[in-house]
């Protein structure tokens, strides 16, 4: 049964396999390059060294970082916000049954399927991806050196494009008095007007 | 010591390359060719202490880190020692 389990082929314990080689594959990694850094410089200029310098700048780094990445995706939990105390308040309130706060609702109802977090904090598109991971920088920034604000603040204003990329074809929003004046609809079209205004707040404060 | 070179029918042929003189040009570019490599090489020790320690500690932190810091030190590392291998092969007049 023992060899079954070392053996399986159970993602988490592929995982396993695939950071233990990883770690190998880093420990090479370093090795070469330190006796390449370590030589002289006829040595590395020398067909050895640059051959040396293949193997400690691309391949073996290259697959390091790769085993990396999929060991770390592996091993994060199904939302990596729940993984950081920050975002516990969110995470209950959004988890709440009760709550009426925007965020809990799109869960409750599974208006959002999955990666709730995800799906309304980043834009549609490559870019989107990219202005997403860029922010998460800051928030791990944040979390390091203790600085969470105590009350979510986006940078910049939160685009209303996210909300009617989904909402704004819907038949209830086309049926809503209040989105068919010409002027208000105009207004929310163009973001120019907040759906919260009108609407519930996505989340609560983190004091409340 | 031209008696000792050959002659072609327009007088001395060219100089064996162990005589001729080497560019300053040249010998910066190796010197600053050597300095880039070493700061690949220092780069992506950086990248893989990073992977070393996320597959040691599995953190979201170390994760966070890896994926942000470990793979852009990496990219620049491998954007440094490509550009090393082009500046060597234009030298070499392969490209």
């Amino acid at each position: 049964m023992a060899s079954e389990g070392l053996f399986s082929g159970d993602p988490s314990n592929v995982a396993r396999w695939a950071g233990l080689v990883g770690v190998l594959l880093a420990l090479a990694a370093g090795a070469v390059l330190v006796t390449f850094l370590s030589r002289g410089h006829g040595w590395r200029a020398s067909p050895a060294g640059r051959w040396t310098l293949l193997a400690g700048i691309v391949c073996l780094p290259s697959m390091t970082l790769f085993l990396g990445t999929a060991v770390g995706y592996e091993r994060l939990p199904q939302s990596c916000m729940q993984a950081c105390h920050t975002m516990d308040p969110w995470i209950s309130d959004l988890l709440n049954p009760k709550s009426k706060n925007l965020a809990a609702m799109h869960w409750k109802h599974r208006w959002v399927n999955e990666n709730p977090c995800y799906t309304c904090h980043t834009g549609y598109g490559l870019a989107g991806n990219i202005r997403a991971k860029i922010g998460g920088l800051g928030h791990v920034w944040h979390q390091v050196t203790g600085t969470v604000p105590a009350e979510i603040k986006l940078h910049g204003e939160y685009p209303m494009a996210t909300c009617l990329h989904c909402h704004g074809e819907t038949l209830g929003f086309r049926k809503a008095e209040a989105h068919n004046d010409p002027e208000a609809k105009g207004a929310i079209l163009s973001g120019a007007t907040s759906c919260f205004e009108c609407h519930p707040p996505p989340h609560p404060r983190k004091d409340s | 010591m031209s008696s000792s070179l050959p002659n072609g029918p327009d007088g001395p042929g060219p100089l064996p390359p162990s005589l001729v003189p080497e560019r300053p040009t040249r010998r910066l570019e190796i010197g600053r060719s050597r300095h880039v490599v070493s700061a690949a090489c220092l780069l992506t020790l950086l990248s893989v202490g990073v992977a070393l320690a996320h597959f040691l500690v599995p953190t979201p932190l170390l994760f966070a880190l890896l994926m942000s810091v470990g793979n852009g030190a990496y990219a620049l590392a491998l954007v440094l020692y490509v550009a090393v291998v082009l500046t060597d092969l234009r030298r070499r007049r392969v490209l």
